[in-house]
């Protein structure tokens, strides 16, 4: 008689891209033709401004992406404060995601303000403090991610690691008001007051960054967790293969 | 070099650097295809 065994380890038909689903591959495909138009916008065709001449295209999506970071790391913070009341591994994997993608977006977004500072300003960087707050705050998440990868038990890494978020999600407010508390070579609050001094296509173009970045942060975090629960499994699962395996090296011996 | 160029350089070094980090999302997500059934997963 032959025994039929069902099969841990296999691979099931069509299962080419076990993060995504038909829902995120639409908001995939929606996200890149969003992001090529905001790009087409800014490249193509939102008018120079007066003084910035050319170089205000790289603004759109400068603020794009900090949006977007910001967001991503306020999720981070939400979900770090779960994470230290509820202690659930899956918050935690997705406060993990937040803040990987957060670091990211920000990086990303501080080579940005590099190169408009260097058309601008003529420098690369300056020590300004709205931008000595943010590469504190890059920092910081870089900070976060070697935490979190730290050796230790899990319940211990993921409380160290929701307690550094948190220091990061802390310093958002310093870094928006730090325009209005020092003085600053960065420009003042735009897009927050109540009459904005902005041509329509221009402000069009930056909302519709804003919405780009906003997607994108969204399905990076959502694939970004999905790989986390993939790698936790795996782990899980070679570790009771290496158990079943020493079982049967006694029970054989 | 001109000033659009170097905006147009950048917008394509962002480009490179996000798709860059999503690609390898997608790539290392792929590795685990040979190790997981659609019916596991807590998504599906």
């Amino acid at each position: 008689m032959t025994a039929v065994l069902p099969s841990v380890a296999t691979k099931s038909p069509g299962l080419r891209s076990p993060s995504s689903t038909p829902r995120t591959r639409v908001l995939g495909i929606v996200t890149l033709a969003a992001l090529v138009t905001a790009v087409v916008l800014a490249l193509f065709v939102t008018p120079d401004e007066a003084t910035q001449k050319t170089a205000v295209r790289m603004l759109y999506v400068h603020v794009g992406l900090i949006s977007a970071a910001y967001q991503t790391l306020i999720a981070c913070g939400v979900l770090s404060a779960l994470v230290l009341w509820k202690k659930q591994p899956g918050l935690d994997r997705f406060a993990g995601a937040a803040g990987e993608v957060a670091t990211v977006l920000l990086g990303v977004f501080l080579f940005t303000g590099m190169l408009w500072g260097h058309l601008t300003w003529g420098v690369w960087w300056s020590w300004d403090p709205r931008i000595t707050t943010t590469a504190l705050l890059f920092v910081i998440l870089c900070g976060y991610l070697a935490v979190r990868g730290l050796d230790g038990s899990p319940t211990a890494r993921m409380k160290r690691s929701a307690i550094v978020a948190l220091i990061g999600v802390a310093q958002i407010p310093i870094i928006n008001q730090s325009v209005n508390w020092w003085r600053s070579l960065h420009q003042d609050t735009t897009l927050q007051q109540r009459d904005i001094e902005m041509d329509g296509i221009m402000l069009f173009s930056t909302f519709f960054a804003v919405v780009a970045c906003s997607l994108l942060a969204f399905w990076l975090v959502l694939h970004r967790a999905r790989l986390a629960w993939l790698n936790d499994e795996g782990d899980s699962r070679a570790l009771e293969a290496a158990i079943e395996a020493r079982r049967g090296d006694g029970s054989g011996a | 070099m001109s000033s659009f160029a170097q905006v147009v350089i950048g917008h394509v070094v962002v480009v490179a650097a996000i798709g860059g980090y999503a690609l390898s999302i997608i790539r290392r997500a792929r590795r685990h295809a040979a190790t997981v059934r659609r019916e596991d997963l807590p998504w599906t």
